[in-house]
C-alpha cells in the first residue's frame, strides 16, 4: 500500500497550478471590468437607472392673459409589471387583459421577459386603476405620473402645443418653453425602486422636487374663441380647405389670438395628423397676393417717388410688360395712386414699381421683415422666401408688386401691417408675457421689442389714409368695415401656385384680408386667410366679413369706444357693435335731482370698467387688478352722483 | 496536550472573515427585496444568521472529532445521499422552484441534497482512493467504481436540474482521481467519453444552448437573455476601485436576479469596489493555500485525500461563482461559500471547514 510520494507531490503541484491560474484569471478579470472598463460600464448603468426611475416633476401651468388655464398637469396612474416576480404569467395576463382592455398574447409576452420592469399601460382611467387595485396581483403595480390636460380642448391648440408620454414638450409653447415648464433644471434627480419608493439617497423623503414654472400668455381666450368661431364659420360657408386668423396688438407686438383651422385638440394629439399640429401662421409661408401691395406703397411714399394723387394710366385692364400680359379684374383708365391701392389694380402697381426700381423696392421688403424670422417665441418659425433683386427677371418687379413670386408667413405680414399701424415701427411678436417660477420669481418677462423703424410716421399716416379708402365705398374691402370705427386694410386674392405643373393653378385661390382698427389709434392688427374657398374667391367677399366680425367683437370685449359718430346701422350689420354700449349708458337713467341708480360693474375687466366709468362720467375708486368682483354701493341702489363708487378687482 | 488542540489559525481566521463579510452582504443585498416580498427587510438576514449559527455548531463538532473517525461515515453517508438525491426528484416530495426540483422539506427548512452530495462525494472518494492505493491505476478495479458512483451523483443532480453543482461535482471527481493516482491515459479517455455527453446536455436543452451562446457574446441580446450577465458587468464596473459604499448598490435593485445568492459577488464588486472584491478573493486564497499546505503535511492517505477534496471543494465553488458572475464561464446558479444566502450550503461549507480544522489539529 505504499504510495509513490514523488507522484502525489507532482500531481498536487499540477492541481495547485490549476488553482493559481483560476485565481489569476478572476483577478485580471476584476481589474479589467472594474478599472479598465469601469467608467464605460458605470455610464451604461446610470443611463439605465435614469431611464426607468426618473422622477418627473409636476409641469407648470399655461395660462392666458386673464389667468384662464390652457394646460394643466394632473396625476394619473400607470400600470407596470415586474416580470420576474410573476409566477403564473398566463393567468395574470388574462385578468390584466380583461381589466385594461389589452391583447392577452401581447401582455403574456411582456410578462415573460427577463427585464426587471415593464410598463403595461400608461395613464389609465381611475376606473381601471380601481380594478387593478382590487385584483392585487403579485408583481403588478401602479405608479402615479403627471399627465397633461388641456381644459379648453382645441382652443388655441396649435399655440399651446402638446407633450409626449414622458411629459416632454413636443409642439407649441409646450416645446418652446419646455425647459421652464418642465421644472427639472436645478432639481435633484432622485432614484426610486420600481415601486416608486425613493430608496437610495438618504433622507430623500424631505426633498421636494419643485414643479415647473407657469407660463402667462399674451393670448386672450375670449378673443381667441371669437376668432376661432368666425374662422370656422367662414371656412364652412365657403367649403374652404383651411383658414388662419391672427390678432396682434400693433404697439407692443403681443399676440392676442392665433387660430389655425382645422383646429387641433392637444388632449389627443396622437389621433390627429401632424398637419393639424402645425401652427401654420408661423411655420408655413404663402404667396400674399394683393395684400403685399401695401409694402410697395409704403416704399414709394417713404422714398417720395410717388405722391398720393399722382396719376397712372391703367391700360383698361390689359398691359404687356416684360413679355407677359398683366390683367386687372376691372378696366381702369387714369387712376390716382391712392385709388390704385383702393381698387387693387395690378397694372397700376406695376407702373408704380417701375418708378421705384427693384433695388430700392427690395430694401423695403427686407426692412418690413420679409425673408427673415420675426423672432416670435414659438417653435418651427419659417423665414418665408424673398429673393434678392439681382436674381429677379424683369417680370419679377411686377409680380412682387402684386404679391407673387414671394413667400411670406402670416405672422410676418401681420407685423408688417403692424408697422404701418403704429407709425412706422416693426415690432417683434410674442405670445408669452411672463414665466413665473413656483416661488413667484419672474424668470422671463417679455417686453415689447422694437426691431427697427421701417418708414417715417408721416409716410405711415399717409398710407393709413390710403388703406382707409380700401374699406370705404368703392374700395375692395368695404365688407370689412366695423360699425363705429374706421378700418384701414387691404384685400388679397392670391392665385395658388400649382406645385405639380408649375405656374399657377387655374381656379384655386387664397382669399385674405388684413387691416387694423381703429385706423388712427390702432388697437388691433388682424389677418384672416381662407385657403381655397369655393363659391366666391375674393378676399373682399370671403375674408373681409370674418375680419369685421372678429374685429367688432374684440373691440367691444376690450371696451374700446367708437371713434366716429354713430352712423345709421349699415344694411350688412348683424349685431351692432355699439348696441351694448348704448344700452349700458341708457340703462343708468338719471332719476332727477342728480340721483342715479348705481350702474353694474361686476364682471368687467379693469379696462372695461375704466371705459364705462369714463362714458358715464363717474368717478370710481379701483382696488386690485383683473376683474370686478365686488362693488359698493351695490348695483341698482339709489345713489347720489357725487358719492364715491368703489370697485374691488381680482384676477 | 496543547499541541493536540491547536488548529490552523489562518484557516479559521479566513473562514470567520468570509462569514462576517457574507452576513453583512446578505443584509445589504436582500433588505429591499425581502422588505418588499415579506414586508420584513431582515427576513433573509435572520434566516442566514440562524444558518450560520447552526453551521458554526457543526464546525465546532466537526473540528473536535478525530480525523480518522470520518472514515466510518463514508459509506452510510453515501447511501443517505443517494437516497435523498432520488427522493428530491419525486414529485410531491421534492419542492420545485423556478422549474427546478432541488429542495426537500425538512422540519420547516428547505434542505438541498445537492449540498450534501458535495461533502459526501469527497468523503467517499477519500476513503475509496485510500483503500485502493496503487490499484487506482487499473481501470476496471481502480477507476470504474469511482466513475460509477461519481456518475450516479452527477446524473441525479443534473436531473434536478442543477448544472452548477453538476459541474462542481464533475471537477471534484476528476481532480481527486488525478491526485489519487489515476493514469493520465485513463483520465484522457474519460474526458473524451464525457465530451459527447456534455455536448448532448448542452444542445439537448434549448435554454442551455442559448445560455452558452450568450456567454460567448452577451451584448448581442442585451435586452433580454444576455441581460443578467450585462447587469453583473455593470455592477462590477460601477464599483471601480473603491466601490459605491456598503449598501449603495443600484444593481441589486431588481436589475440583478438573486442578488443575495447567485450574484452576491457582483454586489460586493459594486459596493466595495475592486479592493473589496480582491480582499474576498484573497481570503479564499488563504483557505486554498492553507488547505494545500495541510495536504502536503499529511502522510496518511485518507486524511490527505480528504483534506485535498475539501480544500478544492471550497476553492472550486468560490472560483466558479466568481468566474460565472464575471462572464468567464457559462452556467449560473452557484452560491459563494460562506457568503451567499442559503442554509444548506452554509451548514455544509462550515462543516467542511470544521473537518479541515480537525485535520489540521497537531499538524501546524
Amino acid at each position: 500500500m505504499r504510495r509513490s510520494f514523488q507522484g502525489i507531490r507532482f500531481r498536487l503541484a499540477i492541481a495547485g497550478l490549476f488553482f493559481l491560474v483560476m485565481f489569476l484569471a478572476v483577478l485580471v478579470r476584476a481589474f479589467q471590468l472594474q478599472i479598465l472598463q469601469g467608467e464605460k460600464l458605470k455610464r451604461l448603468g446610470e443611463r439605465q437607472h435614469l431611464k426607468e426611475w426618473i422622477v418627473l416633476p409636476k409641469r407648470g401651468t399655461i395660462l392666458d392673459r386673464a389667468g384662464e388655464p390652457l394646460a394643466l398637469s394632473l396625476e394619473v396612474q400607470s400600470v407596470y409589471a415586474r416580470p420576474r416576480r410573476i409566477k403564473e404569467p398566463e393567468r395574470v395576463a388574462q385578468s390584466l387583459a380583461q381589466a385594461l382592455g389589452l391583447d392577452q398574447a401581447e401582455l403574456q409576452q411582456k410578462l415573460k421577459t427577463e427585464k426587471p420592469f415593464v410598463w403595461l399601460k400608461r395613464q389609465i382611467t381611475p376606473k381601471e386603476a380601481e380594478t387593478i387595485r382590487a385584483l392585487n396581483l403579485e408583481g403588478v403595480g401602479m405608479s402615479s405620473e403627471p399627465n397633461r390636460y388641456y381644459p379648453q380642448g382645441q382652443l388655441a391648440g396649435q399655440v399651446v402645443g402638446f407633450v409626449g408620454r414622458d411629459s416632454q414638450g413636443l409642439e407649441g409653447i409646450e416645446l418652446y418653453y419646455d425647459s421652464y415648464i418642465r421644472g427639472e433644471s436645478g432639481s435633484p434627480v432622485i432614484e426610486r425602486d420600481a415601486l416608486g419608493r425613493r430608496v437610495l439617497a438618504r433622507g430623500v423623503e424631505e426633498i421636494q422636487i419643485p414643479p415647473g414654472a407657469d407660463i402667462h400668455l399674451t393670448v386672450d381666450t375670449s378673443i381667441q374663441h371669437l376668432a376661432e368661431k368666425q374662422l370656422e364659420a367662414t371656412v364652412a360657408k365657403y367649403r374652404a380647405r383651411a383658414g388662419i386668423a391672427v390678432v396682434v396688438e400693433p404697439f407692443t407686438g403681443e399676440v392676442l389670438a392665433l387660430a389655425n383651422y382645422p383646429f387641433f385638440n392637444p388632449n389627443n394629439f396622437a389621433r390627429q395628423s401632424s398637419r393639424q399640429w402645425r401652427n401654420r401662421a408661423v411655420t408655413d409661408s404663402f404667396e400674399p397676393g394683393s395684400t403685399f401691395k401695401t409694402i410697395l406703397a409704403a416704399a414709394v411714399l417713404e422714398e417720395g417717388v410717388v405722391g398720393k394723387e399722382d396719376l397712372f394710366y391703367c391700360e383698361f385692364g390689359k398691359y404687356s410688360y416684360a413679355g407677359r400680359t398683366i390683367h386687372d379684374t376691372h378696366e381702369y383708365g387714369w387712376l390716382p395712386f391712392y385709388k390704385i391701392i383702393q381698387y387693387s389694380s395690378n397694372i397700376g402697381v406695376t407702373k408704380v414699381a417701375e418708378k421705384l426700381k427693384k433695388e430700392r423696392y427690395f430694401k423695403y421688403i427686407e426692412r418690413f421683415g420679409f425673408g427673415h424670422l420675426t423672432g416670435i417665441d414659438m417653435p418651427g418659425e419659417a423665414a418665408g422666401m424673398a429673393r434678392r433683386p439681382d436674381s429677379w427677371s424683369p417680370i419679377d418687379l411686377a409680380t412682387h408688386a402684386f404679391g407673387q413670386g414671394i413667400a411670406v408667413t402670416p405672422i410676418q405680414l401681420v407685423m408688417a401691417y403692424g408697422a404701418v399701424a403704429n407709425g412706422g415701427i416693426l415690432m417683434r411678436p410674442f405670445v408669452v408675457r411672463r414665466v413665473v417660477a413656483p416661488d413667484g420669481e419672474v424668470l422671463v418677462a417679455n417686453q415689447p421689442h422694437v426691431v427697427r423703424r421701417v418708414v417715417s410716421e408721416k409716410s405711415a399716416r399717409l398710407l393709413t389714409a390710403i388703406l382707409k379708402g380700401v374699406v370705404s365705398d368703392g374700395g375692395t374691402g368695404l365688407m370689412a368695415s366695423v360699425e363705429g370705427f374706421e378700418v384701414a386694410g387691404k384685400t388679397g386674392t392670391a392665385e395658388k401656385p400649382d406645385l405639380v405643373h408649375g405656374g399657377y393653378s387655374g381656379r384655386k385661390r387664397v382669399a385674405s384680408f388684413i387691416g387694423f382698427v381703429p385706423a388712427d389709434d390702432p388697437r388691433l392688427v388682424l389677418l384672416v386667410i381662407v385657403d381655397e374657398p369655393e363659391g366666391s374667391v375674393y378676399g373682399g367677399v370671403v375674408a373681409a366679413p370674418a375680419f369685421r366680425n372678429i374685429a367688432s367683437g374684440a373691440l367691444r370685449y376690450l371696451g374700446i369706444v367708437p371713434d366716429k359718430p354713430q352712423p345709421l346701422p349699415l344694411p350688412a350689420a348683424k349685431e351692432g357693435t355699439s348696441v351694448r354700449v348704448e344700452r349700458k349708458s341708457g340703462n343708468e337713467a338719471e332719476k332727477g335731482d342728480g340721483v342715479l341708480e348705481v350702474p353694474d360693474f361686476v364682471g368687467l375687466s379693469l379696462r372695461e370698467a375704466v371705459e364705462k366709468a369714463r362714458t358715464l362720467k363717474l368717478k370710481v375708486e379701483l382696488r386690485g387688478n383683473g376683474y370686478v368682483v365686488k362693488q359698493s354701493p351695490a348695483p341698482g341702489a339709489v345713489w347720489g352722483k357725487g358719492e364715491p363708487l368703489t370697485l374691488n378687482l381680482q384676477g | 496536550m496543547r499541541e493536540g488542540i491547536a488548529v490552523d489559525g489562518w484557516l479559521f481566521f479566513a473562514v470567520a472573515a468570509l462569514l462576517a463579510v457574507g452576513i453583512t452582504m446578505v443584509l445589504s443585498t436582500s433588505y429591499l427585496y425581502s422588505q418588499e416580498r415579506f414586508s420584513d427587510g431582515t427576513y433573509f438576514f435572520r434566516k442566514q444568521l440562524t444558518a450560520a449559527g447552526a453551521g458554526l455548531a457543526t464546525l465546532v463538532v466537526a473540528a473536535l472529532l478525530p480525523p480518522a473517525s470520518y472514515r466510518r461515515f463514508a459509506y452510510p453517508l453515501l447511501a443517505l445521499t443517494l437516497f435523498v438525491l432520488i427522493l428530491v426528484l419525486v414529485p410531491g416530495i421534492g419542492l420545485s422552484r423556478g422549474g427546478a426540483r432541488r429542495w426537500l422539506p425538512l422540519g420547516g427548512f428547505a434542505f438541498q441534497p445537492a449540498e450534501l452530495a458535495k461533502i459526501s462525494l469527497v468523503l467517499y472518494l477519500a476513503h475509496s482512493l485510500a483503500k485502493k492505493g496503487e490499484k487506482v491505476q487499473t481501470f476496471a478495479m481502480g477507476l470504474l467504481p469511482h466513475l460509477i458512483i461519481g456518475g450516479l451523483f452527477l446524473g441525479l443532480v443534473m436531473l434536478e436540474p442543477d448544472l452548477g453543482t453538476t459541474l462542481i461535482l464533475g471537477m471534484l471527481l476528476v481532480l481527486m482521481l488525478f491526485v489519487g493516482g489515476a493514469k493520465f491515459s485513463h483520465l484522457a479517455v474519460i474526458g473524451l467519453m464525457a465530451l459527447p455527453a456534455v455536448a448532448l446536455a448542452v444542445v439537448g436543452a434549448e435554454y442551455r444552448l442559448r445560455r452558452l451562446l450568450i456567454f460567448l457574446d452577451p451584448w448581442r441580446d442585451a435586452s433580454s437573455t444576455g441581460f443578467q450577465i450585462i447587469q453583473s458587468y455593470i455592477a462590477f464596473g460601477s464599483g471601480q476601485l473603491w466601490g459605491r459604499g456598503l449598501g449603495e448598490s443600484r444593481q441589486k435593485l431588481f436589475y440583478l436576479p438573486e442578488a443575495h445568492t447567485d450574484f452576491i459577488f457582483s454586489v460586493i464588486g459594486e459596493e466595495l469596489g475592486l479592493l473589496g472584491a480582491v480582499a474576498v478573493l484573497a481570503l479564499f486564497g488563504v483557505v486554498v493555500v492553507r488547505g494545500f499546505r495541510l495536504v502536503s503535511r499529511i502522510d496518511e492517505p485518507f486524511c490527505q485525500y480528504l483534506a485535498f477534496g475539501l480544500t478544492i471543494l471550497l476553492g472550486l465553488q468560490a472560483l466558479i461563482h466568481m468566474g460565472v458572475v464575471m462572464g468567464l464561464m457559462p452556467t449560473k446558479g452557484l452560491v459563494l461559500p460562506f457568503i451567499s444566502y442559503g442554509g444548506s450550503a452554509m451548514v455544509m461549507n462550515l462543516t467542511c471547514a470544521g473537518i479541515l480544522l480537525s485535520l489540521s489539529r497537531g499538524r501546524m
